[in-house]
């Protein structure tokens, strides 16, 4: 049988331009490609076709969440280290992930061992002071949620006020929980982490045109400031600090949102009013 | 005798390793949270069995390998029962910190295109062409015959390029 009358297929051809195919073969399609047109066009479409898969996964490498997923690691080394918790050991991933999820609900009660907020940032990647540090390591957490991850799971607003209350007694911040209201923004969840062997509270809301803004409180003994504003990966960030604790809000809201809010809140967390 | 080496090669190769498990477990789940979970639970799992590991062989592949029985098993179904859906590569690449160059607007068009892929398609396209595997390696990765990463990665192409099924 004339070899041109056996179809070339897709596949071939792929393996062709992908250098998969052995000398014989490989010989057998160039020669055929010399002589078909329509084949050669076909062969052209398929590799000029192609998007730069190498390139754009490359970048989806630089996105990745480096902060959270050492500390993961470090918990995971400490979970499985001879005589580590039994409790953790013997678990299937799909039990941790559904632990982790729990967690996510802003169930704090029960024991749940706090996530534990990696200090490699603080450390190791940035060399920043630990001041700005802490508004790294959040920027680099908070950059992930979008208006769907807090959508997704919502608690009652008795267990978020629950919540609430436990996490801030965590962090020794003796405010009534009222006073971290936002105006016109829902709060949607809170959570519990450890920054710097500190507990670190999150506190994320829902700004209907801005996505999500958090309000993180971490304990931390310092010199009092009135709300200043940065940017940080890609997120606004206003910060103050009272002599206990430090405070951020941050989100993608534009700056002046942010600079809004905090002037509102920052007073009734007992920090200064902004200037002017 | 292994063991040792297997272990002590398995925690000291990890942490350069977790970028690339997450970006698998994005592949995989096309979820941020789940990738996350299942970088978590690739660590835990490797490192209780660290001991299976032949230190010298591709730290890369032995992870892979665990992630990918980990998501099949385990956090697939229970994934797509949540009805988890396509993840944005807008929101995947959002976060990068560094202002949106010529570069990232290009990889989220061209990640936002590969991720719309039919799974079996979308995980041979990124073994091959992102993680550099050859047809042979990647055939072993997913215990499927060569013949099968091949019409994968033909229909994949075809579709990236536009084009309708073989032009034959």
């Amino acid at each position: 049988m004339n070899e041109d009358q056996v179809p070339l297929r897709d596949e071939t051809l792929v393996a062709y331009i992908d250098g998969e195919l052995g000398a014989e073969e490989r010989a057998s399609v160039e020669a055929r490609l010399s002589r078909e047109t329509a084949l050669r066009e076909r062969c052209e479409r398929l590799r000029l076709g192609m998007p730069p898969v190498a390139e754009a996964y490359g970048a989806l490498l630089t996105a990745a969440p480096m902060a959270r997923l050492q500390a993961g690691l470090a918990s995971a080394i400490a979970t499985t280290a001879p005589g580590a918790r039994p409790g953790w050991k013997g678990l299937r991933p799909a039990a941790i992930a559904a632990g982790l999820a729990l967690f996510a609900l802003g169930t704090l009660a029960g024991g749940v061992a706090p996530t534990v907020w990696s200090s490699f940032v603080a450390t190791d990647q940035t060399g920043e002071a630990g001041e700005e540090a802490w508004r790294d390591a959040v920027a680099d957490y908070v950059g992930l949620t979008t208006s769907q991850t807090l959508l997704a799971m919502r608690p009652s607003s008795d267990q978020l006020l629950t919540d609430l209350r436990r996490a801030l007694a965590k962090a020794d911040v003796t405010i009534d929980p009222n006073a971290f209201r936002l105006p016109g923004r829902s709060l949607m969840r809170v959570e519990l982490y450890h920054y710097n062997n500190e507990p670190l509270v999150q506190l994320a809301f829902l700004d209907e045109e801005n996505g999500p803004i958090s309000l993180c409180i971490t304990k931390r003994a310092g010199p009092v400031e009135a709300p200043e504003s940065e940017r940080r990966k890609g997120m606004n960030i206003a910060y103050w600090s009272t002599p206990t604790h430090a405070f951020m809000l941050i989100g993608r809201a534009p700056d002046e949102v942010l600079q809004k809010l905090a002037a509102d809140v920052a007073p009734r967390t007992g920090g200064p009013a902004p200037p002017g | 005798m292994m063991s040792e080496d297997g272990l002590e090669a398995v925690r000291s190769g990890l942490p350069a390793q977790l970028a690339s498990l997450w970006r698998y477990g994005i592949v995989l789940s096309r979820h941020r949270q789940t990738a996350e979970d299942l970088v978590q639970a690739t660590c835990v799992r490797a490192l209780e069995r660290g001991a299976q590991f032949t230190a010298g062989t591709r730290l890369d592949r032995w992870l892979f390998a665990i992630m990918r029985s980990i998501w099949l098993n385990d956090l697939r179904a229970a994934r797509v029962r949540q009805g988890g859906g396509l993840v944005d590569a807008d929101d995947v690449l959002v976060f990068d910190g560094i202002t949106h160059t010529e570069t990232n607007i290009l990889a989220r068009q061209v990640l936002s295109e590969v991720q719309k892929l039919p799974e079996a398609q979308r995980e041979t396209v990124f073994l091959v062409y992102a993680e550099g595997m050859s047809y042979a390696e990647a055939a072993q990765a997913l215990s499927i015959p060569i013949g099968t990463v091949m019409s994968r990665l033909a229909a994949a192409r075809a579709k990236l390029a536009g084009l309708g099924g073989d032009g034959v």
